[in-house]
């Protein structure tokens, strides 16, 4: 007697159906058995091999039919009891270790989830994200390339749901204490920050735990966030998040200065809140700051030192200190040609190549951002790829005007896996056969992989004088312009 | 690809097929027809093969169209051999012919694997085996190994198909940056 069982539009992978033909075959009682999709083909050799019946007649292409030809009745059901059991249990066992490839299969497996990290091509970003949204997610995107109508969207709508977009073009932030993206192994304690620059983000947040401060959580909003077109809706909304976060005691907040209306959005809410907050305008004017009795950094490292000083309950006082005593300024300057008057700063991180411009000031110095769109056309970010950034260390340092290179050396996750090692590369080759000063700060913590002091190991032993911070960096770079000596 | 080397291939992946046989197709590409399933489509395959040779579109679809949805599996195994013969075909118009007429006799999924397949989209890892086969790519065996991994059938029937579809003139022209 033929059994034909058949799943009418059944998707089983082929490893199922061969399990299956392989066992109904082996089974006894079974002469002969068939199990495939029922194509013309497949069902003309199940009829020539005398397992044709009426049933046959009616599978379709798209159906799963298994044909069995048994001696008995009791082999018949049998053969039709382990088909159900092998069916089920593919079913059980795939549960356990699936990699769920959509959305919704991801959630349904775990419905606790509530964030996702989007880093596809800008142009498919803006749909996957909204589709987050819409399910209730926080979503940090990372892609770049989503236009300024999207982002204006994307987060309107988020903002209505209370959700975080950290975004577009965000690559820095630490949630719960888990570093996502470009973001570095930094201890958790009681600072939250809110930041629309990710190497900003870095800086600050790497020195708050080289002063012994940790983070409560680190938001980043894209750095779009706080211009006219946006109007700073997800700082504002990370901002009430972190001032309604028990963990949070102190707030921290990083951006290029926003324009005005929006800032002073930005700065009441900072002040209604009640904590004490550092802001970080890089450049901006600290006088409505002040007025409303919050606390203007002058640069990155001076945030992190005043931030560790509120979380430590001292009164925070403008950091502008020198490690380095002034003989090694005096000792570099005098090593100079009288033609070498010019900084040229080589920087993979694009705040803070704005800051150290910034605090360089003057004319004739030279900064680079490496990451700037100029420079990654075709080819990843330099914090990922610094070869060209080391080649025009090299290629600086043979111009007769230049005196000091400042270099920054980024690493933390997501970072080349030895930034510092290519850079000392670089040095090295650039002081061979002339004097000339290299400057150069490691953005980082020692939990990092790549080990902030194994990092400026490297870059000292290549000749490099090596400060804490970016800041204090050009800050160094300056004496060594001026001779060795203090003029400010 | 010099035909040397493209000898040298074709071998590599007969090697593989003969130390790792299939319950499906593989059989051909050693020259058999074993089991159910391989009689049946040789003779259909080698009018295929004939058409394509000779460039006849309207016969390469017919005959297409007669071995298409045979064998054991999800995507039965004559529909991953027809997408291994077309990765090869340096010939768009044909290889479209070839697999819209299959991809109406057999199941979706299937049909979907061989449209993709004429209009030159294909898995990563078979991406990587083609690049390969048409540059002369170090890790050939590697690359074989990978695509032989899909399914439980489907990656060597697709094996079998593209060492036809090496024997029948794939590779004959550059095809850099076409898929």
């Amino acid at each position: 007697m033929i059994l034909l069982e058949v799943h009418k539009n059944a998707y089983y992978d082929s490893v199922t159906l061969m399990i299956i033909s392989k066992e109904v075959k082996g089974l006894p009682g079974v002469r002969g058995a068939l199990v495939g999709m029922g194509t013309g083909l497949n069902l003309e050799i199940a009829r020539n091999i005398g397992l044709g019946g009426e049933g046959l007649d009616a599978v379709t292409a798209n159906d799963l039919f298994l044909a069995a030809d048994c001696v008995d009745k009791h082999t018949f059901a049998a053969v039709a009891a382990k088909v159900e059991a092998l069916l089920s249990k593919k079913a059980e066992g795939s549960k356990a270790d699936r990699f769920p490839s959509t959305l919704e299969g991801a959630l349904k497996l775990r419905p606790e989830l509530n964030l996702a990290l989007i880093s596809l091509p800008g142009r498919y970003a803006y749909a996957v994200a909204r589709d987050c949204l819409e399910q209730g997610l926080h979503v940090m995107l990372f892609s770049d390339n989503v236009s300024i109508e999207e982002e204006r969207d994307l987060k309107a709508y988020a903002a209505s749901k209370e959700l975080l977009v950290m975004g577009p073009d965000c690559g820095t932030a630490i949630i719960n204490g888990t570093p996502l993206a470009f973001a570095n192994a930094v201890r958790r304690g009681d600072i939250g920050m809110v930041c629309a620059s990710g190497t900003g983000a870095q800086e600050v947040s790497s020195l708050i735990d080289q002063l012994g401060g940790g983070i409560s959580q680190l938001l980043g909003t894209g750095g779009r966030d706080l211009k006219a077109d946006i109007g700073g809706v997800m700082m504002s909304l990370g901002l009430n998040a972190l001032i309604d976060d028990l963990a949070t005691k102190v707030l921290v907040l990083v951006s290029k200065p926003p324009a005005f209306e929006i800032a002073r959005k930005i700065l009441d809410t900072a002040a209604a809140g009640g904590k004490p907050t550092v802001v970080c305008f890089l450049g901006g004017d600290p006088t409505e700051i002040k007025e409303r009795g919050l606390y203007a950094a002058v640069s990155l490292e001076d945030a992190a030192h005043k931030a560790v000083a509120l979380s430590q309950g001292r009164e925070p006082e403008d950091f502008t200190g020198l490690a380095l005593d002034e003989e090694v300024a005096k000792a570099e300057a005098a090593k100079l040609a009288p033609s070498q008057k010019f900084a040229r700063g080589l920087y993979t991180g694009g705040t803070l190549c704005s800051e150290a411009k910034l605090l360089m000031g003057g004319e004739g110095h030279t900064f680079i951002d490496f990451g700037d769109d100029a420079y990654t056309v075709g080819r990843p970010h330099p914090m990922i790829d610094p070869s060209l950034r080391c080649e025009r260390v090299v290629s600086e340092a043979a111009d007769p005007s230049v005196a000091v290179i400042l270099a920054d050396c980024v690493i933390g996750y997501g970072s080349h896996e030895d930034p510092a090692g290519e850079l000392a590369k670089a040095i090295r080759a650039a002081k061979e056969g002339r004097s000339i000063a290299v400057v150069a700060s490691v953005c980082g913590t020692e939990g990092d992989p790549q080990s902030l002091s194994l990092s400026q190991r490297k870059l000292r032993d290549a000749g490099a004088i090596v400060l804490p911070s970016n800041a204090h960096s050009v800050r160094f770079a300056r004496r060594i312009l001026e001779g060795g000596v203090a003029r400010e | 690809m010099d035909s040397s080397s493209k000898r040298n291939s074709a071998q590599v992946i007969c090697d593989y097929l003969s130390a790792h046989p299939n319950e499906g197709l593989s059989c051909l590409a050693l020259g058999r027809a074993d089991g159910l399933y391989a009689p049946v489509v040789a003779p259909r395959l080698e009018v295929l093969r004939q058409a394509v040779r000779a460039g006849d579109v309207s016969a390469a679809a017919a005959a297409a169209e007669r071995m298409a949805g045979c064998g054991p599996g999800l995507t039965p195994s004559s529909d991953d051999l027809l997408c291994g013969y077309l990765a090869l075909l340096p010939d768009r118009l044909l290889g479209q012919a070839i697999a819209e007429a299959a991809a109406g006799k057999t199941a979706a999924v299937s049909a979907a694997y061989l449209r993709a397949a004429g209009a030159g989209h294909y898995h990563e890892d078979i991406l990587a085996l083609l690049a390969c086969l048409r540059f002369d790519q170090p890790g050939l065996e590697d690359a074989i190994e990978r695509v032989a991994s899909f399914g439980s059938c489907s990656g060597r029937d697709f094996l079998a198909g593209l060492y036809f579809g090496i024997l029948d003139g794939g590779m004959r022209i550059d095809f850099a940056g076409s898929t």
